[in-house]
């Protein structure tokens, strides 16, 4: 299985990212259905605020990371209860403080629900199992979102709405997420449906979305998503846990494989053509994702992140296979998130604005990019590692980004993650002045 | 809806005049999901684990009757039963839940015993780690488990404690990250102890014995390449009855693992998955439960005399390694290469030479330009390096990196800042496919380390000869000529490595198990 996409010197953080890398050069539509269309379809004119000015509301995104507020502890109580309304309001307190306009919440992953699903449970909530290794944290060890009211992404969704923010999830891509690779319930009773290496070792860290059963559950997830009322699905192909066109010579894959190419797949899994068609089964999955956003009578948005996003080449096909010229073409994405670009460390400015200005002349207008101003330094082209480049505070950077997204046409702006205090009481208020202020509209000229 | 008890002993009675006809029959119906079986020693009950309830509760089939009582039942989670050898008490783990996080904790998964005929529980265990799957010793004295206590990464580790209480302790804990034992089940002649064993996220449950009298001396009862995990001991001790998957089977099914070979052969089980098998006392059923109808049910069935398929043998290529040097005597100028392919190595600043190798860390280090053969493509290599540590230390130390035109890390061996060993190759993109070692570096004596990219592209590495769980696939960089081997530091003279090397070979083919050292497992069970 691969294990690369490191990042030299991090390891998992709060963010979880998997741990596993060597430390030494590791790379590592409105509608009436449901009962917040007409509120939400208020709201998200009021939020996007297109017709007033000509213009579209410059997007500041900003990621809720799995409700990872709980834990933060001052005078020895817990300063979020995030399984309360009251402790999400306080959660969307500090993040509207950045002056976000979309908060994506994170529901921990495609496969651990922090919600009352039906079709998933969140790993420390279920049944003790065998074949899971605990999440050895003792804070959010034992709640019990399954049971717990109120349906805590629902009320976070609803809360947006009640402020004029679009609620929206953060989906992984991957199947799981956080220390311990507590994989879902679902993945874990179907071995049948994982992935498997070249050389035929199952891998249990993600069920293959060539087998028609894998697909039917993502969707039923995304339908629970759905009646939740989230208005933006954002799929973040960074976090892929360790997933990529290695962990697909499953049969229907090499079947399809041979049939189209009358010879058996290769075995190196970073060969063009083979990442090329494991590809066509994560655009089938889009695909399927948008037909079910359509079919929902709601405009609910399809958003894609790519890490080390690069204008040109197959390189993003051949480490996740995103397709993503692709899905642009075929008008499956109302937004392309740039989760980072390899900007270069003695010009950070300038390589940093045109490697987005490439991707939005690609992009050429079929939807939205919003680009990075990413708390984080997974893959060391966050904030820190500007700070480092540039000896700037993260207040100056945070607003030199958004000021450079804005002037080069940008639709917006993503914050990976607005947890507490990532972004810092300086940056929070410069960000939120530029939101209000002159980056407001997007630029149209 | 319960129902009514002449029609439930019915079914029984169905169920026990029919289950020697071979196939599986099952032993519990309604909603709710029956799992994790328990024989009772005298072979008349099983204690499992059910949500019939709603919450997870323990409770008793009586297999003459065929009646269910709720044994512990109430708020939590009670789970994973144990009957005592006497057959007098039942030791299961529970749990307790709150609402919300900020409303604090109750409890972890602690370990309780109760009368096997009712009471009240007695605890064994508290705070807030989880402690899950015990297991009485023979003697019914002690209880092994499973615990998260005292990790510090995201690690299950086994413990044993006192059934009158006490504290408990130890028996095998390795505290790195996503690394699990889970299921500890000691063979009848106490000899052994076997448990689901898994080093991390991208491995897969394996089944490893373990010498009981000491448990870090463990050998690979399956390959980590399909997933095999919950080890029950068959009465006799030949066989070990576990869950697993094989690529081609449609689920979860029960296997049988043949202990002498590592043999095994998966049970027709029926439709659905099947999991968690238990022998009977005797040793001629096992209960185990299943899926086809929906939730999982118990059902029993015979235990049919297995026929285990051969073993495959192992395919192995000849051929000298590329590079040998030997370090046995200080070198003049250069260090001898031994292969004959003219790889001698070049010696570049201060080494200390004495008992047949060479000590490093000084920032010297052993160079060997262009190494001759090392342009390996695509194909297969390994490298062999024999070598010593006198301590752990908090830093990267770089044992030796194979530095390319393209790739200056083209592979490496190193000890990474936890002391676990690393052994990477590249994918054609050039990015990092490391194979891990179970455990940090042995220190104080010689260890063998075996690196081996296969020609199937799997990163493996070895360590004393025995197979480490963690792998990699898909490295098929296409290796040129390099630059130089290095032994000592990175190709920088970063990251020096402070410890003795005895012997270092690199070969342009996949060492064999027996070039490798590889202790068979009639060797270990014999030891």
């Amino acid at each position: 299985m691969r294990n690369t996409a490191g990042v030299p010197g991090a390891m998992t953080g709060r963010c979880g990212l998997s741990a596993a890398f060597c430390p030494i050069g590791r790379t590592r539509r409105t509608g009436l259905r449901g009962r917040w269309a007409a509120l939400s379809a208020a709201l998200v004119v009021g939020c996007a605020g297109s017709a007033a000015r000509g213009a579209d509301r410059f997007e500041v995104a900003a990621w809720v990371d799995h409700f990872d507020f709980a834990g933060i502890a001052r005078d020895g109580a817990q300063l979020f209860d995030t399984e309360t309304a009251e402790g999400v309001a306080k959660i969307l307190d500090h993040v509207q403080e950045v002056g976000a306009t979309t908060v994506l919440w994170r529901n921990c992953a495609g496969a651990n629900m922090r919600y009352r699903s039906q079709l998933e449970s969140h790993h420390n909530e279920g049944v003790i199992d065998k074949r899971r290794v605990p999440d050895n944290r003792p804070v959010l060890g034992w709640v019990r979102y399954g049971a717990a009211e109120p349906d805590i992404l629902r009320t976070a969704m609803d809360l947006c709405r009640q402020r004029g923010l679009r609620p929206g999830v953060h989906w992984p891509f991957e199947e799981t997420h956080w220390q311990g690779w507590t994989i879902g319930g679902w993945n874990l009773e179907h071995p049948q449906f994982w992935g498997r290496s070249a050389d035929g070792q199952p891998w249990w860290g993600r069920g293959s979305l060539a087998f028609d059963e894998v697909l039917a559950h993502k969707l039923a997830l995304v339908d629970e998503l759905i009646d939740r009322g989230a208005e933006v699905l954002f799929v973040d192909f960074f976090r892929n846990g360790g997933w990529s066109p290695a962990s697909e010579y499953v049969d229907p894959v090499v079947a399809e494989y041979k049939r189209q190419h009358g010879v058996a797949p290769p075995l190196d899994p970073t060969d063009p053509e083979w990442c090329r068609h494991v590809a066509t089964y994560v655009t089938r999955f889009l695909r399927a994702v948008r037909q079910r956003f359509d079919a929902s009578g709601r405009k609910i948005e399809l958003w894609v992140g790519i890490p080390d996003l690069a204008p040109s080449g197959d390189q993003n096909l051949r480490v996740v296979a995103a397709d993503w010229q692709q899905w642009v073409a075929d008008g499956l994405l109302d937004a392309l998130v740039i989760n980072y670009v390899r900007w270069d460390g003695k010009d950070p400015w300038n390589s940093t604005q045109a490697l987005c200005s490439q991707v939005q002349q690609v992009v050429a207008g079929r939807c939205r990019v919003l680009s990075p101003v990413r708390a984080y330094d997974y893959s060391g082209y966050g904030m820190p590692s500007y700070q480092k480049a540039t000896g700037l505070g993260q207040d100056q950077i945070a607003a030199k980004l958004m000021r450079l997204a804005w002037a080069g046409g940008a639709a917006g702006v993503s914050l990976e993650c607005v947890d507490y205090n990532n972004y810092q009481p300086a940056t929070r208020q410069a960000m939120k002045a530029l939101a209000e202020g002159e980056c407001r509209w997007v630029k149209t000229d | 809806m319960r129902l009514p008890h002449f029609i439930r002993s019915a079914l029984a009675t169905l169920a026990v005049a029919s289950w020697a006809a071979g196939a599986p029959v099952q032993l519990t119906r309604g909603p709710g999901n029956d799992t994790e079986a328990a024989w009772s020693p005298d072979g008349t009950r099983l204690a499992f684990q059910s949500d019939r309830g709603g919450e997870l509760g323990v409770y008793v089939l009586d297999l003459g009757t065929g009646e269910v009582k709720p044994l512990v039942v109430g708020p939590g989670h009670a789970c994973f039963p144990a009957w005592s050898p006497d057959g007098k008490l039942v030791a299961y783990a529970h749990a307790r839940f709150t609402s919300t996080a900020a409303q604090g904790l109750e409890n972890g998964y602690n370990l309780f015993v109760v009368s096997a005929a009712g009471g009240e529980p007695r605890r064994l265990t508290g705070g807030l780690a989880r402690d899950y799957a015990p297991a009485f010793t023979a003697d019914g004295k002690q209880l092994l488990f499973s615990s998260t206590r005292g990790a510090r990464e995201n690690s299950v580790g086994l413990f044993r404690m006192p059934t009158a209480g006490g504290d408990p302790e130890p028996v095998l804990v390795q505290d790195s990250a996503d690394v699990a034992h889970v299921q500890p089940a000691l063979s009848p002649d106490g000899r052994h102890l076997a448990f689901g064993y898994i080093a991390g996220f991208r491995s897969n449950w394996s089944i490893r014995l373990a010498k009981a009298a000491d448990p870090a001396d463990a050998f690979p009862l399956t390959d980590p390449a399909a997933p095999f995990y919950g080890p029950r001991w068959s009465p006799d001790g030949a066989l070990v009855a576990c869950t697993g998957y094989q690529p081609g089977d449609l689920g979860w099914g029960v296997y049988l693992l043949e202990t002498a070979t590592g043999r095994r052969v998966r049970l027709d089980a029926g439709e659905g998955n099947a999991r968690s098998p238990a022998w009977s006392p005797d040793g001629k059923e096992l209960v185990f439960e299943g899926n086809a109808g929906g939730f999982y049910k118990l059902y029993r069935m015979a235990v049919p005399a297995a026929s285990f398929p051969p073993l495959p043998e192992e395919e192995g290529e000849a051929g000298p390694p590329v590079v040998r040097l030997s370090f046995v005597d200080p070198p003049e100028t250069m260090v001898a290469d031994l292969s004959g392919a003219g790889n001698d190595g070049k010696v570049e600043g201060e080494l200390a030479w004495a008992d047949g190798g060479a000590t490093f860390g000084t920032g010297g280090y052993v160079t060997i330009p262009n190494a001759k053969g090392c342009d390996f493509g695509t194909g297969p290599f390994s490298v062999r390096i024999v070598l010593q540590v006198a301590k752990h230390t908090d830093q990267l130390r770089l044992i030796t990196v194979a530095d390319y035109p393209d790739n200056r890390l083209g592979w490496q061996v190193f000890l990474q800042e936890n002391n676990h060993v690393c052994f990477n190759a590249r994918d054609s993109l050039k990015q990092f496919l490391g194979a891990f070692s179970d455990a940090p570096l042995p220190v104080g004596r010689k260890v063998t380390l075996v690196g081996v990219r296969r020609a199937n592209g799997r990163v493996e590495l070895y360590v004393d000869g025995r197979k480490q769980n963690q792998s990699a696939s898909g490295a098929f960089y296409a290796y040129p000529v390099p630059n130089q081997l290095r032994i000592g530091t990175q190709f920088d003279g970063n990251a020096p490595f402070p410890g003795t090397v005895y012997a270092f070979e690199v070969y342009r083919r996949a060492l064999t198990r027996k070039e490798i050292g590889c202790e068979t497992l009639q060797e270990f069970l014999a030891r």
